[in-house]
């Protein structure tokens, strides 16, 4: 019982990193509908910058690299579709093409080895379950982030004209809204977010250049599970997959462990929760 | 609110209004087309303040296109022009930012995942921050029943009450010109007076009004001109006195481009 209760912990800690990556899909989704595949190659991108420079100044440049790539997305997204005449698959593909750039790219200069910082040597002893203090600070880094990004959602112009955007583009563009602008924010808000990501994850669990597709997924599939309505949704779903995580490497071979949290996955698919995305144009 | 904007709103709301003045806009040479299929085929038309120019036309004469065509949303050419500047070439957002607000057919406007309060400030967004209170309370007076419905979500609206919230809404950044696609469209004929009223209201606060309609003879209690389409093409222009036979009116166009 108590190793059951240590995988939940720990799948749960790992997990608000998963949470953070699904709010740029269910907001990109729902505000584009469109997916940016290369989320994770912005998050490994930026623990492979962090890994080479270090410190504060690492954090930075880090998180401005993973930026500048959405940057690059957004701005062939916008070339690609305007309100109105929209070509998803066009603009899905172009995430992957970037994605499997940044893999390169990344397997290139920084080689096949695992990237991984440990800042803490010692470790917190919660109930007796040894938890570094890394993971402390991934729940509050992503909780404040999650959080603030809520209020400006709900609370602010900005905000609402994201909402209105999402909603409806031609009557957010009828009533002055630049809709076109909003989608490019809504990719970079998700670069930023996937270098903050990177970072925490380069802390806690490390990364090599072949993460990128699993985080793209598991954030995917923390988006979906409950809904791609909103940001607290997507955190929930991101502790479920960091548990199945957790789980699947405690009690499963080695090779299980890492096809469970797909297998999951496509099980949510399965039972229709993404048709009816589809057909509510994300609004569930 | 650009100061361009600025400017024309202020000159029209102090101004009483003048049909014999400057067309507050004016539109050249319009077209509407779909990929490669023309549908409105270089349409001239303009309104001055406080007039309401009626298009009438049958289904397929291309009003609905033309007036996305002048509001951005629909592929097309042809001169737009607010207080002299062209917009024809802008998207509707800068056009929108410009003094020409459009509510489209089936109030398009609208996001129905919002209260009605939510869709009021997007409305009022453009506006200087001052200003908003102010024309918060024209919209609500002009449509008291938004101001009950304050926390309703847009989506559970009636179909009146949704179109009084699309009007409310295009009226949030106090442009110089309304536009509106087919507004009885569906509407029980209660809110036929509420909607004649609004706008004979914003008539006199000097406002220029274009706006298509099927049903002639609600057209022609609150039009001042009018404009036939048929087939993408201006096929009669005219005045109040033939208004006075809407029935006449509508044999015209339901009759097609032989008349």
């Amino acid at each position: 019982m108590f190793e059951f209760i240590e995988y939940l912990t720990r799948g749960a800690l790992v997990g608000v990193t998963y949470g953070l990556l699904a709010f740029p899909v269910s907001l990109l989704f729902s505000t584009t509908g469109s997916v940016d595949v290369a989320l994770g190659a912005y998050a490994v991108l930026a623990a492979a910058v962090l890994y080479v420079i270090g410190g504060p100044l690492g954090v930075i440049v880090a998180i401005g690299v993973a930026v500048f790539a959405s940057i690059l997305v957004g701005l062939i997204s916008l070339r690609l579709n305007r309100p109105g005449h929209i070509d998803h698959i066009i603009a899905v593909l172009g995430t992957f093409g970037l994605a499997t750039f940044i893999e390169s790219f990344i397997l290139t200069v920084f080689g096949t080895n695992p990237m991984i910082r440990q800042p803490f040597s010692t470790f917190w002893d919660i109930g007796g379950i040894r938890v570094s203090p890394q993971m402390g600070i991934n729940v509050v880094v992503c909780l404040a982030i999650l959080s603030a990004l809520f209020i400006v959602l709900q609370k602010t112009p900005f905000g609402r004209a994201m909402r209105a955007s999402a909603v409806n583009p031609v009557g957010a563009a009828l009533n002055g809204i630049p809709v076109k602008q909003i989608w490019f924010a809504t990719y970079v808000l998700g670069g930023f977010l996937a270098g903050v990501a990177g970072v925490l994850i380069l802390y806690t669990t490390g990364a090599d250049y072949s993460t990128a597709f699993n985080l793209t997924i598991w954030g995917f599939g923390a988006a979906i599970i409950f809904g791609m309505h909103g940001p607290l949704r997507g955190f929930a779903g991101g502790l479920v997959i960091g548990i199945v995580q957790a789980l699947s490497a405690g009690y499963l071979p080695g090779g299980w462990a890492t096809a469970i949290p797909f297998i999951f996955i496509f099980v949510i698919l399965s039972l229709g929760r993404m048709n009816q995305i589809a057909a509510t144009g994300g609004r569930v | 609110m650009t100061r361009a904007t600025e400017t024309t709103v202020q000159s029209i709301s102090a101004a009483a209004p003048d049909t014999a003045k400057d067309p507050v806009i004016a539109c050249a040479g319009i077209t509407a087309r779909y990929n490669r299929i023309s549908v409105v085929h270089g349409v001239d038309l303009e309104v001055r303040a406080g007039e309401l120019l009626a298009v009438l036309g049958p289904n397929g004469a291309g009003k609905s296109s033309m007036l996305g065509a002048i509001a951005g949303i629909v592929s097309g050419g042809g001169e737009v022009r607010i207080g002299g500047t062209d917009i024809g070439r802008m998207s509707a957002n800068a056009r929108a930012a410009r003094g020409l607000s459009f509510v489209p057919e089936q109030r398009g406007n609208i996001f129905p995942a919002m209260s009605v309060r939510e869709n009021i400030d997007v409305g009022l967004r453009l506006l200087d921050p001052g200003e908003r209170e102010a024309q918060r309370d024209f919209i609500l007076d002009m449509f008291p029943i938004l101001k009950v419905r304050d926390k309703a979500h847009a989506g559970v609206l009636s179909g009146g009450e949704q179109q009084m919230l699309a009007i409310g809404l295009a009226l949030g950044r106090n442009p110089a010109v309304l536009v509106l696609d087919e507004p009885s469209q569906g509407l029980a004929p209660a809110v036929f007076d509420i909607l004649e009223n609004a706008f004979n209201a914003l008539k006199a606060r000097g406002l220029a009004l274009l706006l298509a309609e099927q049903n002639v003879p609600f057209a022609s209690r609150i039009a001042d001109r009018y404009i036939i389409l048929s087939q993408g093409e201006v096929m009669r222009r005219g005045g109040k006195d033939d208004l006075k036979n809407p029935e006449e009116l509508a044999d015209v166009f339901m009759g097609g481009a032989d008349n």
